[in-house]
């Protein structure tokens, strides 16, 4: 498939893609971690994450202001020429083709745990991979409007389950209101920014939205509402499971909702989450997976992607088998991906933007002379 | 299985993809882009030059009256064929004695209007003494002895011969090289009888039949609007069926009525004998199970189509009328919608909604909760289910296969045997095989209840083809919750939810106005504002004028609040 120039959309869709891309972690084991790292003030652990977050968008944004319509690998190229462009094509791809495979992991494992104990692990992962590649080849166009509809019902999905949840509220649970303290709060809520991996997704996209405005109201809107949900989503969790017995559970949201009970009679509702948890899944992993593709083949200078979709899809499939068991991939999700993200998507892109825009003016001044 | 191996080809091994053309649907209405090249005007202009476009070199009728009777004896295979009628008669010019001929089908045409107003006053009135106004032969056939409302001069063969194909009689004169063909259509056909299949209870009670001029003037007699375009288009090699695009010129988005008009332009086919077979050459996706535009036997719901924007298409000798382009919301709704109040129709649609999902994934929730999930059926339930399925020696999935495909045949052959036998054959069919598959064991009747539900939940969605649709898909919901639970069920709404997010409906995304979210309003999408509230034509119709009725449409209760006032 050739990427039609055609090809736009609405500001809208970008922020339902990115707010989905950041918060489906929510669904895995984001919770639990705040309170490994904060205690019982996780949440304002993720009121950090999310104004670092703010504030590193903010600096990255001014900085992309003189690129308008272009995408990071387009100023990649104006920074360093072609072998620039394809080390961070590489680099981005293959950031977002670890993403892929440590979440499909993640989320087949959890799967297999709750539903499918008896399946093997791959004919669960072949299900999420067959999703995939079939979205895959349908495309950008097909992949982003499916976002739009299916995002706003995971949300509704999940504000169910927090409401539901809310009788089983303590609101003691909150003390000691510092957690472990003020430093664990404020330099993991640093470095645990890396939460927001998937905002280089969002400077991929500029060629399909309209303006830098858009490019600009997209990040902003997406941090802000991802944050939103994230603190929502730590704090509900700290109010309803007592610190420390908060460091146990490990699918945090499906242990709240278990604990729902509507009544005698829907006391085990916890298996209709599996669907919003699934959807929500497979939206995310395609996005990466797509975007990876997409990110690869324009480094390498390619005029068709479908081709690569079922080798890479391969690739993705085989890497999701390379950590031993979960435990391995929630460390090394927590001790990479969740600690170094922000450096690849503040800091590498950043310097890309910084160094881009160093020469740009290099340019006019010389021709100025 | 070539086919097959074709498809695995495609997905394995790459090739160049052809340069189809993309459809988008130009905003604003008109078409922009290529420079006005499908405007309105320009399509009047080429098809007033085609109208006065000189017939091809051989096919002019000639002046010499046995080489036409030479030539439409050769073209109509007289006197093999035995329902042309020709006959030869004099007309009486001046002083003179012209010999002539008709020549017409039996049984298309009205014979009446063939004696009284065509060969009566040529072989009759030319004998009479008539004030000579016509400045020649030509003139006086036309002007004087000719007293039909709907005549056409013709100068070559292939225009006559259309004509009088399609019902008309066409009249040669010796020494004229010129032939008229006179609109005398009289074939037999049914009235406009009620609704068959669309049956509402409020509403108009009127349905297309097969003629297409009756079914264009059902449309106008509705839309009493100069602006509604009737425009006609040959379909078929061989059955040059008579197509007819109908649109309202100041609504409708130029390039839209211009895709139709090039796809219908575009089909080279033998024939074309029903909308069914067009509504395949013309849609977007063969493969996708949902249809992409409305198959409709009601005047009054393609009216209000015309009137949101769209464009449908009449098909000679079909009951049905397709519009276009539709979004997959639209196939949820009901004409009826239109004509009943507000919170009626609301909860209509919550209704149609629920059958949808029950008709779509009961049958394959049951067997995921059966197999997979038995933590959800609260114990008293389980027990129960349990309990009725202690003597049944099947799977679930073995059990619902089993019944469904009982239903599939129930509701098959019901179609298929004769009138009156046939709801009475699927009432005994279903309540006898339903009631000894559970006495004989071989089912439990908690199953029975969800292939009732499944099957009144097919029966309560409103669009026909969508319910074949929502058939199809139910056996594949049932075997992805054999497979693998809630998970294959997710992921089969994934990439069904994928595929209709991919697909264009005549350049109109099938998911919006959600996916991609447009700036309108959602007044009438999943559900349906008050009438006084439905200003708006659908924005991703792009249509010409967005507007459809005033902000304020009840001017009566403001002019009522001002008097208060006063």
């Amino acid at each position: 498939m050739q990427m039609d120039k055609r090809i736009k959309f609405g500001r809208w869709e970008a922020i339902m893609l990115i707010s989905n891309l950041v918060c489906t972690k929510i669904f895995l084991y984001f919770n639990r971690m705040t309170v490994e790292d904060a205690g019982n003030a996780g949440w304002m652990m993720s009121v950090i994450i999310g104004a670092v977050a703010l504030l590193l968008y903010a600096v990255l944004i001014s900085l992309y202001r003189k690129f308008e319509g272009r995408d990071i690998l387009d100023i990649a190229e104006m920074a360093g020429g072609k072998v620039l462009r394809a080390v961070a094509g590489f680099t981005l791809g293959g950031v977002l083709f670890v993403l892929a495979a440590l979440t499909m992991r993640k989320f087949s494992e959890d799967i297999k745990t709750i539903s499918l104990p008896t399946s093997p692990l791959s004919y669960v992962m072949a299900f999420f991979m067959a999703g995939v590649v079939i979205a895959g080849f349908l495309g950008i166009e097909s992949i982003v409007r499916h976002n739009a509809i299916v995002a706003p019902i995971v949300t509704a999905g999940y504000v169910v389950i927090l409401l539901g949840i809310m009788p089983k509220i303590d609101i003691t649970n909150l003390t000691p209101i510092f957690g472990t303290g003020l430093k664990d709060i404020f330099l993991k809520g640093f470095y645990r920014t890396s939460v927001f991996a998937e905002l280089l997704v969002l400077f991929m996209l500029p060629p399909f939205l309209e303006s830098y405005n858009d490019v600009r109201k997209v990040g902003y809107v997406s941090i802000i509402a991802s944050s939103f949900f994230m603190v929502t989503g730590s704090l509900v969790y700290i109010l309803v499971f007592p610190y420390p017995s908060s460091m146990e559970p490990f699918l945090p949201v499906f242990n709240m909702a278990r604990l729902i009970g509507l009544g005698r009679f829907f006391q085990r509702i916890e298996s209709l989450f599996v669907f919003i948890w699934v959807m929500s899944a497979l939206i995310y992993l395609v996005t990466v997976f797509f975007f990876a593709v997409y990110t690869v083949s324009k480094a390498a200078g390619l005029k068709y992607l479908r081709p690569l979709i079922i080798p890479f899809a391969i690739i993705v499939f085989s890497g999701a088998f390379l950590p031993v068991d979960l435990l391995s991939v929630i460390e090394i999700e927590r001790g990479i991906v969740n600690t170094w993200g922000w450096a690849v998507t503040f800091g590498f892109i950043g310097l890309i933007m910084f160094a881009a825009g160093l020469r740009k003016r290099g340019r006019r001044e010389t021709k100025g002379k | 299985m070539s086919f097959f191996v074709r498809q695995l080809k495609k997905y394995l091994f790459f090739e160049e993809p052809e340069k189809l053309e993309k459809f988008i649907l130009k905003p604003g209405g008109r078409s922009a882009g290529d420079k006005g090249a499908q405007s309105f005007e320009k399509v009047r202009e080429k098809k007033t030059a085609e109208s006065e476009k000189p017939p091809e070199a051989g096919d002019e009728v000639k002046s010499d009256i046995d080489a036409n009777l030479a030539h439409m004896k050769d073209v109509y295979s007289i006197p093999v064929n035995s329902d042309i009628i020709l006959r030869e008669f004099d007309i009486t010019y001046g002083c003179r004695s012209i010999r002539a001929f008709i020549i017409f089908f039996d049984g298309m045409t009205n014979t009446e209007v063939i004696n009284n107003y065509i060969l009566k006053p040529l072989m009759v009135n030319s004998v009479m003494p008539l004030k000579d106004t016509a400045e020649n032969l030509e003139d006086y056939v036309v002007r004087q002895l000719m007293p039909h409302c709907q005549v056409k001069i013709e100068k070559g063969y292939k225009k006559a011969v259309e004509a009088v194909n399609f019902g008309g009689c066409a009249l040669f004169v010796d020494g004229l090289s010129v032939c008229f063909a006179a609109d005398v259509k009289g074939w037999e056909h049914r009235g406009v009888e009620k609704p068959n299949n669309e049956i509402i209870i409020k509403g108009p009670q009127e349905a297309f039949n097969e003629v297409l001029r009756t079914n264009c003037a059902q449309l106008r007699k509705r839309l009493k609007d100069e602006d509604l375009i009737a425009e006609d288009i040959l379909v078929g090699k061989v059955s040059r069926t008579p197509c007819s695009i109908v649109y309202i010129k100041d609504v409708a988005n130029e390039s839209l009525v211009a895709e139709v008009r090039r796809r219908l332009e575009g089909i080279s086919v033998d024939y074309m004998l029903d909308a069914g077979a067009l509504e395949q050459l013309i849609e977007d996706s063969t493969f996708y199970p949902s249809p992409q535009m409305i198959s409709t036997e009601r005047p009054d719901y393609v009216a209000e189509l015309l009137v949101s924007g769209r464009v449908a298409i009449i098909v000679d000798g079909s009951p049905n009328v397709l519009v276009v382009p539709i979004t997959a919301y639209d196939l949820m709704h009901s004409p009826e919608d239109n004509y009943i109040r507000f919170p009626y129709v609301n909860m209509l649609r919550y209704i149609r909604y629920v059958a949808g999902f029950l008709a779509l994934l009961l049958p394959g929730l049951y067997v995921a909760i059966t197999n997979y999930h038995h933590e959800m059926i609260p114990t008293d339930l389980l027990l129960a289910i349990e309990a009725s399925r202690e003597k049944v020696p099947f799977p679930s999935l073995v059990e619902i296969l089993l019944m469904e495909l009982s239903f599939e045949l129930i509701r098959e052959a019901g179609l298929r045997v004769p009138g009156p036998i046939g709801p009475t054959l699927g009432i005994i069919g279903a309540l006898i095989l339903g009631q000894a598959a559970v006495a004989a064991n071989i089912v439990s009747p908690v199953l029975i209840i969800i292939v009732a539900l499944t099957g009144i939940g097919s029966f309560a969605i409103p669009n026909y083809s969508l319910a074949y649709s929502v058939r199809i898909m139910r056996f594949a919901f049932i075997f992805l919750g054999a497979l693998a639970g809630f998970l294959g069920i997710t992921v089969g709404l994934f990439v069904i939810g994928s595929w209709s997010a991919a697909l264009k409906s005549f350049g109109v995304p099938f998911m919006s106005p959600f996916g991609p979210k447009t700036s309108g309003k959602y007044k009438n999408v999943i559900f349906r504002a008050p009438e006084w509230k439905m200003e708006d034509r659908p924005d991703y119709l792009n249509p010409k004028k967005k507007k459809k009725q005033a902000e304020i449409s009840m001017k009566w209760k403001q002019d009522t609040e001002k008097k208060k006032q006063d």
